[in-house]
């Protein structure tokens, strides 16, 4: 440890009941601001360890990597890493998956610019500009424009997720397992409703993946649910198996029906490091701003997350620009804001991971998975019984956007070079790792099989445009907000009126309903409109 | 199996999947319903929530094979490259290339123990690098074994996770 610092933490009763109506300590705002200089010093004190340090760079360069290589995201680097961290320190690990989190958003937009194929889903936006910039000989400013947007965005949205994680968590811990139970049917249905073309295929998906929560011996009484007399399925369907099958296995089985049809796109050389004009830098300053502040206000949402927020940001821009025409043509505000929006958005998803231990998408939800792995408690308890872990967590974010700049501006043209790694040895490898993983979870050659298989339901998926992603966080969330369902009606002696007498619950759950009905509405609508079309 | 241009990918998969579930959700609340109970006194028993879940799944998909069959004569546009594909490809040709990756890792599950971690991950990385780009077999025979043989010895030697030997044992 490099320093040594008082830390202050919240200090709640051990045991609440619903309806106790838990009052926070009234501490002044320099008391807070105190307690939030305590704490951040005592997450730096973790994350400028070697170690961590360490970890923390490895994160961001293979976030970076699996960002600039197309259809490997960071869902699949997570999953395939998990199985690894297992054994390493809890700390150390979650810095590294989170530095692969963030890390992605800024490798993404390499491919976008240099190739026009974007590395990511949240940088399909940006080849829109990105991509005609290079085209006109403006490559190195864009590369930097995104690397610089994505380092003002995400040391920004860090430092709105230090001051608002723990005032969250403190919230949180007003709730029972009926807001417990609430929120979690909150993320599922805004990812649920959200994720997909069609609502109703993101809801088939989560009610999938809340029936595979299902199997495995039922915790409170013992009983054996759907394993139809198959042992290893007793504990369950292990998330990390079907992480990496509906992502990786599928990704690769998508690609390799498409390998033969398409060849490789033309790349654009960049030599040597790059920088933009004092003129450009001010012509993005703006959207940078916008950028990031409708990305963190939209990744803190459940399931809304960075794509959907670059898209945002993009069409804010275009909107109020005196000039919309130049957007598609090589305006550098069309790669400043999405750019910034994806970053920022990346880091305000990991808000309500770690002050309410709910994931908002797959990436997250995997995340939440390794927590619970880990032997931590994901919640609001968190910041209290881990206070040392989660302000570690957010401190080697600070660290690992220094990182990732100082990767990206000098040595873009190292990572565009990945681009040039045959297809054929990149999937070959990402299989390999895939069944290496899985197998090394509890060595059993069983899992080989489950990842095939859900490899098999993620291909189909992929196509037919039934999003994962719901189905992975109904897995994840699936047995805790069972548990939670069972001890809300435990403590109302089965009265199911639990949820909506008591206000928060049923304030999240009035939330959760109008995301369910709002996108049924807007589906149907258009539907209609396009039946009256014809 | 030959669907009409009308009766393209939209309508066969979404009904067809929306059609299996019904009968296998209602079956497995029979087999749910069917187990004997821990006689343990609840105010919700487990098999509350798996009922619950497959119920609305049944409603889900019922409604997702009616939203399929109504809106037949239009298949959204994000359907429309799969059912030309379908169309033009016999369905062995289609997914040849998706059927041979998943034949390699059946394959890879089955030989791993008994012949080892290097020689099986050998195979498997030689075999799904010829099967995505024909050709390069030193390259490819290169890699498999830098591959297996670095990824062993980091998993046994450096992290001390145990994989099979195999015959090289």
């Amino acid at each position: 440890m490099l320093f040594s610092f008082r830390v202050v933490t919240l200090t709640p009763p051990l045991s609440r009941e619903p309806g106790e109506g838990d009052r926070v300590s009234n501490r002044g705002k320099d008391h807070e601001v105190m307690d939030l200089l305590a704490n951040l010093s005592l997450g730096f004190s973790h994350a400028l360890s070697w170690q961590n340090i360490l970890f923390c760079f490895v994160g961001a360069l293979l976030g970076t990597v699996i960002g600039v290589l197309p259809g490997i995201g960071p869902v699949v680097g997570i999953s395939l890493l998990l199985p690894i961290t297992f054994s390493m320190n809890p700390t150390s690990a979650v810095i590294m998956l989170a530095g692969i989190y963030y890390g992605s958003a800024y490798g993404g937009s390499t491919t976008s610019i240099l190739v026009n194929a974007p590395g990511e889903a949240m940088s399909v936006v940006t080849c829109l500009d990105g991509y005609e910039m290079a085209k006109q000989g403006r490559a190195k400013s864009a590369l930097a424009t995104a690397a610089i947007g994505s380092f003002f965005a995400g040391t920004l949205a860090t430092i709105a997720t230090s001051l608002i994680a723990l005032p969250i968590a403190e919230f949180a811990l007003r709730f029972a397992p009926p807001e417990f139970f609430a929120l979690m049917f909150l993320a599922m249905t805004t990812v649920g409703a959200l994720t997909a073309e069609a609502p109703l295929k993101g809801m088939f998906s989560t009610l999938i993946g809340l029936f595979l929560a299902m199997v495995g011996i039922d915790q409170q009484t013992g009983q054996v649910r759907f394993t139809f007399g198959i042992a290893e399925l007793a504990d369950g369907i292990d998330f990390v198996v079907a992480a990496i099958g509906l992502f990786a296995v599928a990704e690769v089985l998508v690609q390799a029906e498409e390998i033969s049809r398409t060849g490789a796109p033309e790349r654009f050389q960049v030599q040597g490091a790059y920088w933009i004009s004092w003129q450009e830098l001010k012509d993005s300053f703006k959207p940078y701003c916008r950028g990031t502040l409708v990305g963190y206000l939209m990744g803190a949402l459940p399931g809304i997350g960075p794509t959907t927020s670059s898209f945002l940001s993009y069409a804010l821009e275009k909107k109020i620009s005196k000039h919309p025409e130049r957007f598609g043509k090589g305006a550098i505000e069309g790669v400043a804001g999405p750019e910034a929006a994806n970053n920022a958005a990346s880091t305000g998803a990991l808000v309500h991971l770690l002050a309410l231990g709910i994931p908002g998408s797959a990436t997250t939800a995997i995340m939440l998975g390794a927590f619970i792995v880990y032997g931590l408690q994901p919640g609001p308890l968190l910041f209290q019984k881990n206070p040392d872990f989660v302000w570690a967590i957010i401190a080697s974010m600070y660290i690992g956007n220094v990182i990732l700049l100082i990767l990206n501006l000098p040595l873009v043209n190292l990572f565009a070079k990945l681009l040039d790694l045959p297809a054929a040895i990149l999937y070959s490898l990402v299989l390999t790792f895939c069944c290496v993983g899985v197998f090394t979870l509890r060595f059993a050659v069983l899992d080989i099989f489950l990842v095939l298989g859900f490899g098999v339901i993620g291909y189909f998926m992929k196509k037919h445009k039934y999003p994962a992603a719901p189905m992975l966080l109904a897995l994840v969330l699936g047995d805790l907000m069972e548990q939670a369902l069972r001890r809300s009606l435990a403590l109302s002696d089965g009265d199911w009126t639990i949820f909506f007498t008591r206000p928060i619950s049923l304030v999240i759950l009035v939330i959760a309903a109008i995301f369910l009905v709002i996108p049924l509405i807007m589906f149907l609508r258009r539907k209609a409109r396009s039946r009256g079309g014809n | 199996m030959s669907p009409s241009p009308s009766s393209k990918s939209w309508v066969r998969f979404d009904p067809l999947l929306a059609l299996v579930s019904i009968p296998v959700a209602v079956f497995l609340i029979f087999v749910e319903l069917e187990t004997p109970k821990a006689n343990i006194p609840q105010a919700v028993g487990p098999e509350v929530m798996p009922i619950g879940i497959l119920l609305l799944l049944v409603v889900n998909a019922f409604v997702l094979f009616v939203q399929a069959v109504y809106g037949k004569g239009k298949p959204p546009a994000a359907a429309a490259p799969i059912a030309a594909g379908a169309s033009s490809e016999s369905w062995v040709k289609k997914y040849q290339a998706v059927l041979l990756v998943l034949a390699g890792l059946i394959f890879y599950g089955l030989i791993l123990v008994p012949i080892g971690f290097i020689l099986a991950t050998t195979f498997l990385i030689i075999y799904e690098a010829r099967l995505l780009q024909p050709g390069k077999w030193f390259r490819n025979a290169g890699v498999g074994i830098g591959v297996s043989v670095g990824v062993y010895l980091i998993f046994v030697k450096l992290l001390n996770v145990m994989l099979p030997a195999g015959i090289l044992g």
